[in-house]
């Protein structure tokens, strides 16, 4: 059963709502905009057919206020909403909201979000249909023996709060006399942040590679991979630099993982847009969790794949079957996506805020930026500090390296700090270039990534070029009479 | 004429001075001779320092100048004399905390009026999931509490003032 | 314009001659004015820090613009008095650009015996404050004195132009609308207090200065009084009770940026416009004029020479070139502006003194200011130059010359001897500027002659009784006048009594020129009036 979409509305902002709105539009749709007042003044406000404002106690409650939008995608005669990445995406209540409201959730079912959600719950769907997990030992399943059960696995091993997520009161154990203290320091850790202290141990992998895989299913139960994609170059648990193909697996991993991706995906039955995160080490990988939207970092796939993620999800979102099958689905060349972020390396990473003084984005081969800023545009602390992601597409990886380069070193960007110069480091250094990446690489090499203070000339060019700008400074200089500056410093 | 320059934790001053034609700048008795061209049209400048030439990007926005050079960007900050003297030293140089980042203000523990103990939490801030607690930097008494709860702030924002002690 | 054809022969021995003399001249200035600026001994300079303050050179760095010329006058003011200890007379002077305006500076040296003021120091002091009324330059006191050097008070209290005159100057300055601004870094005690009671504005730097007309010791000694500096005439006393001082800093460099900051609010005088074009360098370098001229009074040179390395291109529009030729009179640029010179090539005649009074008129109806370069032994003497009137001619030089509206500056370059220092606008006509080469010579009438004249005298004396002197004793009348005269009539010797405005190394002569050029347009002038001409 297929049913023209008309009206999409996009529940979401900055970059990804214009990536959004701009395939909406293509595909000769409505988009219709939600839009807090601090983003008045972005791109995809005023590319939109119609931009509605939303108000909230902080700005970000504004895009989480599930009611209202529903009440504008309403007012403005809108069949679909799209929830993006991030606030309402992973919300079953809101997506069975949008469903009651007559609307089109453009995202997978409500009961997909909800398995998937609870951690535990997927973890064991997962385990029992025969995809690997970790080896892990659960507490809930037996309280009494978890410790021995946990001893048993062997070291490392990752202690994770049950109710836990982000990262948060996860500790590793390397050294096995040490576990029952850890075990108990855990439990009190999970206990403070999340009020529950249970736990589960997993096998831990050292220098754990992130591969995961883009998925999309249709509703007559179709499932295709779309390979596979590396996020292992992260900071504290977020992602900076992602790429595809990832250069740690062989051909027949790479099919490994992708087939267990997608099998996972059809055991759920799985509809529109999912990716399937997977830790990788030592030949072996393990389901993490799955994401049930559309990722950040999901332009890697399209430029080598050559498809439109969001045309796909509109299309599955109207019923239509996926056309094409996994055989269909190839890898071309080399693609790398770097996320700009408002943050000053020199200051360790903290949020910088200020106005975008100006902004000019190179011509460089195979260079796509997905921007959700322009110049002028003021960017505050109250939101998410990405600004833009650059992607390039390369023949190989080197290539798309060398054109990543380009792009980071020919965009100009005055006015906040960013990572831009921070990122071009990274894809300089001999291991990046080797791809001998994993997720604690940016702190191993964090003092040989860092940026070098300025030398002693470029200090000089700096002051000169902020004393020939300054106007008032110049008007100083120039108010001493001329045959004072002629005769200059001399004494006599 | 003299400025004070921060960049990214340097200070430096200099002055700026017509030479010939131009202008020279000064720093620390090192003097160059220095020329800025007008903007091309994409708006980069060719800057010279001495012999050297630069292309730069540069944006001059309040006390602020934006420089993109040999592809890094840099934030100069100027600042004239007067306001270098006034802000330095005396008992009541730091009547005020400002936010060393920017976020949003989690909890605040006292109110104006309070006694308060050097290190005493006065109040907590939130940035990038990392929280951070602002203490009093001495014995005193609040005089005013610039955020609320839910506010969010960018950096060296006024969060927390103490009363000025009487100079002895 | 034409540019003036040198007949200078580079390598002639005379030349090389000249030029190795005059160098080591101009070296020992250098040096001389160096000690004087710079070499001060170790007690003093600890005590300067001990006590918080910054050295008189440092100050100075901070409140000029950077990047721009200083005038320093009289540097060299007591080198021959008080046994040589109080170099500058412990008083810094000179011409400097703040906050892109021209004003002039009188700046207490702490450095220099606590900043104690000798006679010497309120003579320059009261020469600075002249020189702004009479060029209407804005001025900047830099205030650090331990008061008036008491042994000496007899030379610098009663008379007319001695200490009273500079707070009568301060406050004509006043009346004239020039503005000061006072520094206050140090103590200004009794009189000295008047110095930033008289400025129009006046910063005080709290800790190291104050202002009282008695300090603690001596209100302790009158009422019994116990009280500190700082209650007494502390910063936060006048900035805050009193209104003495206006301006409050935590420090002299914040006290320094703060004078920067007041001048910069001032108005900028109006000038006189004069006739100017671009300035452009001399044709000639200036460095031949360490060739050009004997470092001997007595030797002759063509002072048209000297005028092709001070003046733009080096041209020169001769006026009369024919006519009086021992007085050299024209048109030129100088620094852009055009001026009218005046030059001796040789002794003043009937033809040149006439010369000299009409070109002097010239100038003035035409708005032209004057330069006067002086190397004159006098005027002719002689029964036929009298009976042709050169009394009278001499006399109508002076009363052109004295009667003129336009400025005029003057540069003794050689000798300046008798009568001719004075028709050629020496100290006492009021040029706005005088400067003197370093060896330079100055006295009613030449070494030699003096002592023959006194032994002539001498010889005639004994004649009358019938006595006769031996060569001894004629050596012995000779010998002392002579040595006399040539101390006291030297370079060294007026810059040291402020007989002049400090002496230059030739070199320097074009930009100080210059500069006291731009300073002399600040004040408007009249037109030309005169007394009576004797025909």
């Amino acid at each position: 059963m297929t049913h023209r979409i008309g009206t999409v509305l996009i529940a979401n902002r900055g970059e990804i709502a214009l990536r959004i709105l701009r395939t909406v539009k293509a595909t000769g749709c409505r988009a219709v905009v939600v839009f807090h007042a601090l983003d008045a003044g972005s791109p995809a406000v005023r590319e939109a057919d119609l931009a509605v404002r939303v108000e909230g106690p902080t700005p970000v409650a504004a895009y989480l206020d599930a009611a209202r939008i529903i009440a504008a995608a309403r007012d403005a005669g809108a069949d679909a909403i799209h929830p993006g990445y991030g606030f309402l995406s992973e919300n079953a209540a809101f997506a069975r909201q949008v469903a009651e409201a007559g609307m089109v959730f453009i995202g997978p079912t409500p009961d997909a979000i909800d398995l998937m959600g609870d951690k535990v719950r997927a973890r064991a769907f997962v385990a029992a249909r025969g995809f690997p997990v970790a080896p892990s030992a659960i507490e809930d399943d037996d309280p009494a023996s978890f410790l021995a059960r946990a001893r048993a696995l062997g070291p490392p091993l990752l202690i994770k709060p049950a109710a836990g997520g982000g990262g948060k009161g996860m500790r590793i154990v390397r050294d096995m006399a040490t576990l029952d203290t850890e075990v108990e320091r855990a439990r009190s850790e999970g206990q403070r942040y999340f009020g529950d202290g249970r736990l589960y141990v997993e096998r831990y992998v050292e220098r754990p590679r992130h591969i995961e895989v883009q998925v999309l299913g249709d509703a007559h139960g179709t499932v295709v991979h779309l390979w596979e994609r590396e996020c292992s170059v992260q900071r504290r648990f977020q992602k900076v630099i992602e790429e595809t193909p990832s250069p740690a697996l062989t051909q027949a991993e790479r099919r490994d993982i992708c087939d267990a991706a997608a099998g996972i995906a059809r055991a759920v039955g799985y509809r529109n847009a999912g990716t399937v995160e997977f830790i990788y080490g030592d030949g072996a990988f393990y389901f993490l969790e799955m994401n049930t939207r559309l990722q950040v970092e999901h332009p890697v796939t399209e430029l080598v794949t050559g498809r439109d993620l969001v045309a796909e999800q509109l299309r599955i979102a109207e019923g239509a079957a996926l056309g094409y099958a996994q055989a269909d689905v190839r890898q071309d060349g080399h693609a790398i996506e770097l996320r700009l972020y408002a943050e000053d390396p020199v200051r360790n990473y903290a949020p910088t805020t200020g106005r975008i003084a100006r902004l000019r984005w190179p011509e460089v081969e195979g260079l796509r930026v997905d921007s959700g800023i322009s110049e002028g545009q003021r960017i505050s602390a109250a939101f998410d500090p990405m600004l833009a992601k650059v992607i390039v597409h390369g023949a190989d990886r080197m290539q798309a390296i060398a054109r990543a380069r380009q792009a980071l070193q020919e965009t100009v960007l005055l006015g906040i700090a960013t990572n831009r110069e921070f990122l071009d480091r990274v894809l300089a250094d001999h291991l990046f270039a080797t791809g001998a990446v994993h997720t604690g690489f940016l702190d191993e090499r964090a003092s040989q990534l860092a940026l070098p203070p300025p030398d002693h000339e470029t200090l000089m060019a700096l002051i000169a070029a902020a004393a020939l700008s300054d106007t008032g400074l110049r008007g100083e200089a120039d108010a001493v009479p001329p045959l004072y500056a002629a005769i200059g410093a001399w004494r006599n | 004429m003299r400025r004070h320059f921060e960049i990214d934790g340097t200070a430096l001053d200099a002055a700026l001075m017509r030479h010939a034609d131009g202008y020279a700048l000064d720093v620390g008795g090192e003097r160059q001779a220095i020329a800025l061209s007008p903007a091309t049209s994409d708006g980069a400048q060719t800057l010279r320092v001495g012999d050297r030439l630069y292309r730069v990007h540069v944006v001059r926005d309040g006390d602020e100048t934006f420089v993109q050079i040999a592809g890094r960007s840099f934030t100069v900050r100027t600042i004239e004399p007067l306001t270098v003297f006034a802000h330095a030293g005396g008992a009541n140089a730091d009547l005020t905390a400002r936010a060393p980042m920017p976020g949003t203000v989690v909890s605040v523990r006292i109110q104006p009026g309070a006694r308060v103990a050097k290190g005493e939490t006065l109040m907590v801030i939130e940035s990038m999931k990392l929280e951070t607690a602002i203490t009093a930097w001495r014995d005193g008494t609040v005089e005013a509490v610039h955020m609320a709860v839910g506010q969010t702030f960018d950096r060296d924002t006024p969060l927390v003032s103490l009363v000025a002690e009487a100079v002895e | 314009m034409r540019r003036i054809e040198t007949r200078i022969d580079l390598r002639s021995e005379a030349f090389l001659a000249n030029r190795e003399r005059n160098l080591a001249l101009a070296t020992e200035l250098r040096e001389a004015q160096r000690r004087a600026r710079f070499e001060r001994p170790q007690r003093d300079m600890e005590r300067l820090r001990r006590q918080n303050k910054l050295f008189i050179r440092e100050r100075l760095d901070l409140l000029l613009d950077p990047g721009t010329p200083f005038l320093e006058l009289s540097t060299l003011a007591a080198n021959r008095a008080y046994d040589g200890e109080v170099p500058g007379a412990g008083i810094v002077s000179g011409i400097g650009i703040v906050a892109g305006r021209e004003v002039i500076i009188h700046a207490d040296d702490a450095s220099v015996k606590g900043g104690a003021w000798y006679p010497l120091s309120v003579k320059k002091i009261v020469r600075t404050l002249d020189i702004a009324i009479e060029n209407r330059l804005p001025v900047i006191h830099l205030c650090d004195s331990a008061g008036g050097f008491l042994p000496l008070q007899s030379e610098f209290f009663a008379d007319r132009y001695y200490a009273g005159r500079i707070f009568r100057n301060q406050a004509i300055l006043s009346k004239l609308g020039v503005p000061q601004v006072a520094v206050v870094l140090g103590h200004c005690t009794a009189g000295g207090a008047y110095v930033p009671a008289l400025s129009d504005y006046s910063v005080i730097v709290r800790g190291t200065g104050a202002i009282f007309l008695g300090g603690p010791p001596l209100v302790k000694a009158a009422t019994g009084e116990d009280v500190s500096v700082d209650e007494l005439g502390g910063a936060d006393m006048h900035t805050q009770v009193s209104g003495t001082a206006d301006y409050a800093a935590g420090s002299e460099q914040e006290a320094l940026a703060m004078a920067r900051d007041i001048v910069a609010n001032l108005r900028r005088p109006q000038k006189m416009a004069i006739e100017q074009q671009a300035p452009e360098p001399p044709y000639y370098d200036p460095a031949e004029l360490y060739g050009i001229v004997p470092p001997d009074t007595k030797v002759q040179f063509d002072m048209r020479e000297v005028i092709a390395r001070l003046v733009d291109g080096s041209r020169f529009h001769e006026y009369q070139p024919t006519y009086g030729t021992t007085l050299v009179c024209g048109y030129a640029h100088l620094w852009g502006y055009r001026i009218g010179i005046l030059a001796n090539n040789g002794v003043l005649f009937n033809d040149s003194s006439l010369k000299a009074a009409h070109f002097i008129q010239l100038c003035d109806k035409n708005r032209t200011p004057l330069l006067f370069l002086q190397n004159i032994t006098g005027f002719m003497v002689g029964r036929d130059y009298e009976r042709r009137g050169i009394t009278k001619d001499g006399a109508k030089m002076i009363m052109a010359q004295a009667g003129a509206e336009v400025p005029k500056v003057t540069v003794i370059v050689s000798g300046s001897f008798g009568a001719g220092n004075y028709g050629m606008a020496g100290r006492a006509y009021d040029p706005r500027f005088l400067f003197f080469w370093p060896h330079g010579q100055i006295s009613v009438m030449g070494a030699e002659q003096a002592a023959n004249v006194l032994t002539d005298v001498k010889i005639r004396q004994l004649a009358r009784h019938g006595g006769t002197l031996s060569a001894d004793q004629i050596a012995a009348i000779r010998d002392p006048v002579l040595e006399d005269y040539r101390r006291e009539s030297s370079a060294w010797y007026s810059t040291s009594q402020m007989w002049d405005d400090g002496m230059l190394d030739p070199v320097d002569t074009r930009n100080a020129l210059g500069i006291a050029l731009s300073c002399a347009l600040n004040a408007p002038w009249g037109d030309p009036r005169y007394g009576v001409f004797r025909m």
